[in-house]
Parts: C-alpha cells; structure tokens; sequence
C-alpha cells in the first residue's frame, strides 16, 4: 500500500496486473476460436486442464463455451483495456505531464487498484465455482443471467467493486489535474493525452454507478428472490417462475448500455490521447488544431451518454425515442470525424520518423476508422435490423477495441518505454511485433463483417453448422483461428522485447526530443518526479519553434 | 507545509469531493429512475402506496428519518461554525454520527415491520423497490456517519480542518435530497 501511493509504482502495477487479464482474456479467446475453427473437435489435453465436467474427451461444453466467451469480453473490458488505458497509462503519466508531483490523493488510487485487483481475482477464480463462471455474455440481459448458475453472482460484486476502483481513481485522476497542475499550466496548455484522461475520468464517474445500481437490482433478484428484472408470468421449459413477476428486463438493458455505451469512449478517448502524443513527436509537429481537437474530445465525451440506446433499436421502443437515439448516434461521428481529421493533418508537412511507435500510431488511424465507419449502419434502425447480432457487431466493436485502442496502447509502451525504464525497446524486434500484429489482426477480424453480411449469428456455439446461410463461411474459421495463434505468437516478440530491453536496451532519455512535460525530467522520474517544480510558459507542442 | 501545498490540498478535497457527490448523484438517480420505469410500465401499481395499510405502520421511520437527517445537517453546519470561528466545540460534534445510527436503527425496523407484514422484497416489485431504494440511502448515512465519528473522535482537539466540515455538510445536503425525492416519489406520487 505504501509503495502503491507513488504514482509511478501505481501506474506499473496496473499494467503489470492488466497486462496479466489481457494474456487471461486471450487464451480464453483461442479455446473458443477452436471450438468455432473445428466444432466438436477435442482439443489436446483440455480435460485435463478443464476437468470432464467442463471438457468431456477433450470437447468443450457449449456451458463452457459460454462462460469462455462471457469472460472473455467481461476480463478484456472490465480487467485489461480498460485498467491498462487509464489506470496504468492515466496514474503514471498524466502527474508528469502536468508537472505535479504524485497523485493528489495517493491512497484513494491504491485503494483503486487494490479493490481492482481483487475484483479481477474473484471474476477469475469464478472458474472453479460449481457451474462455473458467468456464462451470459458480458452484457447479462436478464431473464437469462438471473438464471445463470453462481458464477453470475460473482460477477454482479465484481462488477460492484470495479465501480467503486474506478471512482476512487477517478477521483484522484481528476483532483490532480484540477489542484496540481504546475504554475503557468493553464487548461489550453494541458497535453491532450491530458485532457483525453481527464474525459475518460469523467465518463467512469458519472457512467459506471448506472451499471453498479443494474447490478444491485440483478443480486437482489438473484440473491432476494426479487423481480425487477423478471416480467409476470415467465415460465422455463414449461415450468413458471416461482417469482412475484411484474419487472421490466429491458430496465437492465437501459442502465447496462448507459454505462457500456460510455465504456466503448473509454477505451478510445486515451488511445486517442496517445496517438496524438505518439504523431506529434514523432512528425514533428504541433498538433493541428488543439482548441478544436480539446472541443471534440469534450463533445465525443459528453454526447457519449445520450446515445445508448441505438443498442436496442429492436426491443419494440417508440418511433419518437427510436428517431432520436438514430439521430445522436450519427451525431456523435461528428466529434470523432474532427479528432481523427486533426490528426491527420497533423501529418501533413511533418518530418515523419517512421519509428515502432508512429507505425502503431499510424495504423490506429485507418483501424479506427475502420472500426467508426462500421458503426454507422449499426446505429440506423433500418439496417440494425439485418446486422444486429451477427458477426459484423463482433467485427465493427473489435476493430475499435483489438487494433484500435490496443494499437494505441502499444504506440505507447514504444513511446514511452523509455521514460519508465531509462532504455528504448528495440526497433527491429518492434516492427517485426508491428507488421505480424496487424496483418494477423486484420485476417482475425475482417471476414467478421462478411460473415455478419451474410447473416451468421454471433453466438452459435457451432458456428452456425446447422445453419444452410453459415455453410460458405465456415470454411473461414479455421484461418482466422491461425491467425489468432500467430497474432499471440507476435505478442510472444514483444514480451521478449520488453524484457530484453528492460535490462540491456539502448540507454535514452528523451530519444525523441519530445516537448511535453514528462520529458522535462530524468528518465526513469525520480521520487517527487521533479528536482526543480516546473514553470509552464507555452504551448505543449513546440516542434516548430526550433525548441525540440 | 507551505500555505501554497496547503491551498492545493484544499482545492483537490473541494474538486474530489463535488466528484465523488457527482457519481453518488448518478447512483441514487440510476436506481431512482429503475424505480419510476417500473412503476410508470406497471398496470397494476397505479395506487398511490400511501393507501397501503402497510405504509401506516413505517410512518415513524418515515417522519424519524426525516428529522434524523435534518438534525445530521443543521449540526453539521453548527460544526463547521465553530470551527471557522475557532469556538471550542461542544459535545453536538458527536450528533452527525447520532443520527446515522438513527436512520439505520429506524430502518431496521420499518424492514421488520415490512418482513412481518409479508411485504418482504420478494413480495412485489414495489416492496423490493423500497427494500432498495431505502436501504441504498441507509448504507449511504452510515457511511457519512463513519466519517462524522472519525471527525468527531478527531475533533477531541480542534483539528478538524473546516473545509472538510463544508464537505461533510455537502454531504448531508445530498443525502436529505436522496430521502426528500424517495419520500415523494414512493409515499405521495
């Protein structure tokens, strides 16, 4: 707890921590690409990992299938992206970048992390409860979670106390940037990574308590035998529920999705927020545009939490209510549209260094966009009705998340690897680890739009076999189950990367001559971050001025 | 310290405190609005449950909880008077921690009273509702109460710095918004 209040040591635990959920959530991810690669195909020694009750002969049961793919999305969301993004990214470099020295409430961000980290182990060890862990995907509509078997009930307190983690370190997050920012630091003169964190802060706050009160109502009916979520007269195979009725699963839905829909803003805002410290740096550039770019990201943020509904298009809501969530829904491309432009042109007329971390950069952009794009047909009732709940969902989400925020996110260990350890990562393995991870990406994601196209269902454990319209794609799967292999393989060259260059990487303290406050002082921070407190007098971005 | 780390300090209680108000805002008013879409869906929820004989029984803890919170708030600021004054404080320091027990204890037994009743939360939806909405309300005074008495046991010798009073009082403030808007929306509406 002591060593936890240095914001540093924070900053590493949650993405050590995080870094550990993302290796969880991907190897639960290839047990079920296999099940979908080769359907009813044992998988080598999985009974004896998983036991006869889970993998009878080595075959996964679809029970099991689904707890795999419930846990998949709730660890890669809740555990990884989202603590990897903003805790580990957020506590570590936002104090330097404002010049402050630690958290302003230091033992409300270890509290953070330690209710997170507990969170994340009783969703893990939910594997070894009798039925096992949460198995209704991680969005648990209810009739069906409140159904589930124990697992679900360890999910709803994890789900409780990650809200709380994230609070506190929003909390801390924001009061620093309100009370400790260095003198002549104005808020035009924030780093956006800055203000993208400080945006991202936000949405945790004042979103997640809508998830945490659904997830109140969903232990109550599932502990209390209440029935907020559970309609009057629910029969299961025939049999009516012993409940008193009278509940509104679509409740769930509404404060699911006001929470969730924000999340999706929350893994982007900070990949954004790199991405512009990644090009900046690395075209040598002033950012295009700041004011505009800090006015877009404040509007995606805020608009963010009227659009959450364009996720039930289909539940049977009102013309007026359907119109106007189809209207915010496109509004809100508008603010992203301006990011992604400014950063662009942010390029134009740089001198670009064609480094690991810009290539990451770079890449986000087209996935991003990608990934955006996608989104725009998802959000009109009209051709909802034909995409939702197929494989194009699965591939518009992941091409925001998978090589969007994860390009951003590796953009910044690149980048900033040389500020936590004092050594840069090695460019060559780092463009072998580029290369490998996005064509094996893409090959993972693509053939999703063209499988939702053709009207595959994204939750059939067979992957549609039974199913005359899912025939021509099946042929798909295994590939993209390869190439899921070969993408960890990738990751493989980066862990040997990180730990190689850890101890015996090229010494650099500042190799890209970047302007931005963190660089302002040794690498890696010392204790109090700066020998001399820091006296703003300019801009961030100062690589025109004949400053860097 | 220095006045300027001092001033500092200060500032981030007053931004973490209006934040950490803001989310609790955003979890009464998320179970709040669970509450009403229910009951605006419902068809057979259309009496007012102040019709319900049951409601008489829980009206001590309704008009208890009332003045419970009234009194955690006026004494709060009383305290935070004193305190910019530099008056000594008296033994009504300890009446915020008072009256989070009181709230507690009198929803303990209106919770009784309703089990007895049989209008446990498995009941109806408009008893699980309650069980919800007013036991959310009841932890959170408990916790403003935990901080009053740690303040309070602080406070032996006047070191309770008078912002975190004001915070302390904000606190009160949303709570006894939190009770006003249950009391009106499941007793009167």
């Amino acid at each position: 707890m002591t060593r936890l209040t240095d914001h540093k040591t924070l900053g590493i635990a949650y993405a050590n921590t995080s870094g550990v959920f993302m290796v969880v959530g991907f190897l639960l991810m290839l047990l079920f690409r296999w099940q979908l690669a080769w359907p009813g195909q044992p998988i080598p020694i999985a009974t004896a990992i998983f036991g006869e009750t889970n993998a009878p002969g080595g075959i996964l049961l679809p029970e099991f299938y689904y707890q795999l793919v419930a846990m998949h999305g709730s660890v890669m969301i809740f555990l990884a992206v989202v603590p990897m993004a903003v805790g580990a990214l957020g506590s570590y470099f936002v104090p330097l970048q404002i010049g402050a020295p630690g958290l302003a409430f230091p033992r409300l961000g270890a509290a953070g992390y330690l209710l997170y980290l507990a969170a994340g182990l009783l969703m893990a060890a939910s594997f070894v409860l009798p039925g096992g862990a949460a198995n209704s995907g991680w969005t648990s509509y209810p009739p069906l979670a409140i159904l589930a078997s124990s697992g679900q009930t360890v999910w709803l307190v994890g789900i409780l106390m990650l809200g709380v983690s994230s609070m506190l370190g929003a909390i801390s997050l924001l009061a620093t940037i309100v009370a400790y920012r260095a003198p002549g630091l104005t808020l035009m003169r924030l780093p956006f990574f800055v203000w993208s964190q400080a945006m991202t802060a936000l949405l945790l706050l004042l979103a997640f308590p809508a998830l945490q009160a659904a997830a109140v109502f969903q232990l109550m009916d599932r502990v209390a035998g209440t029935s907020f979520f559970l309609p009057s007269g629910l029969a299961v195979s025939n049999t009516p529920l012993a409940v008193s009725g009278g509940g509104n699963p679509l409740l769930w839905q509404h404060l699911f999705w006001f929470l969730a829909h924000p999340e999706v803003y929350v893994l982007i805002l900070p990949a954004m927020g790199v991405v512009a410290e990644v090009i900046t740096a690395h075209a040598r550039r002033t950012l295009w545009r700041y004011g505009l770019m800090v006015g877009a990201v404040v509007a995606l943020g805020a608009w963010s939490m009227v659009v959450w509904a364009h996720h039930m298009l289909l539940t049977g809501m009102s013309t007026t209510l359907s119109s106007f969530f189809q209207i915010t829904t496109m509004a809100v491309s508008v603010p992203s549209v301006i990011l992604i432009t400014s950063l662009v042109v942010t390029l134009w007329g740089g001198a670009i260094r064609y480094t690991t971390a810009m290539c990451f950069a770079l890449a986000f952009l087209p996935m991003f966009g990608l990934g955006g794009v996608t989104g725009l047909p998802l959000g009109l009732g009209p051709s909802n009705l034909i995409l939702h709940d197929t494989y194009y969902v699965i591939g518009h989400f992941h091409y925001l998340v998978a090589p969007g925020t994860m390009f951003a996110l590796f953009a910044a260990v690149y980048h900033w690897f040389p500020k936590v350890t004092g050594r840069r990562l090695d460019e060559r393995l780092g463009l072998v680890h580029f290369l490998g991870s996005f064509v094996t990406m893409n090959a993972v994601f693509l053939p999703m739009f063209l499988m939702g196209i053709m009207g595959v269902n994204r939750r059939m454990y067979d992957a549609g076999l039974q199913y005359q319209l899912a025939e021509p794609t099946l042929v798909w799967n295994p590939h993209m189950t390869w190439s899921a292999v070969a993408l960890g393989v990738f990751q493989l060259v980066f862990v040997v990367n990180m730990v190689w260059s850890a101890k015996r990487g090229v010494p650099a303290e500042n190799p890209w001559q970047a302007t931005t406050l963190e660089w302002a002082t040794s690498s890696p921070p010392p204790a109090g971050n700066f020998a001399v407190p820091p006296v703003v007098t300019g801009a961030p971005y100062r690589y025109e001025e004949g400053q860097a | 310290m220095t006045p300027g780390v001092d001033a500092r300090r200060t500032r981030a209680a007053d931004a973490g405190t209006w934040l950490f108000l803001a989310s609790l805002v955003m979890f009464y008013a998320s179970l709040y609005s669970g509450y009403v879409l229910l009951r605006a869906g419902s068809e057979t929820w259309t009496t007012p449950w102040l019709a319900r004989p049951i409601l008489w029984k829980i009206q001590p803890f309704v008009v208890s909880n009332t003045l419970w919170l009234v009194l955690a708030f006026v004494n709060t600021r009383q305290w935070r008077l004193a305190a910019a004054s530099g008056a000594p404080r008296s033994i009504g320091v300890w009446l915020p921690t008072m009256a989070a027990s009181g709230v507690a204890l009198a929803w303990t037994g209106a919770a009784d009273a309703m089990l007895k009743a049989g209008s446990g939360p498995a009941a109806s939806v408009a008893a699980a509702s309650w069980f919800v909405l007013t036991g959310a309300l009841a932890l959170g005074v408990l916790g403003g109460g935990l901080v009053a008495t740690w303040w309070a046991w602080r406070d032996r010798r006047s070191e309770t710095p008078v912002h975190a009073l004001r915070q302390l009082q904000r606190y009160w403030g949303l709570m006894l918004v939190v009770w006003f808007s249950i009391v009106v929306g499941m007793y009167f509406v």
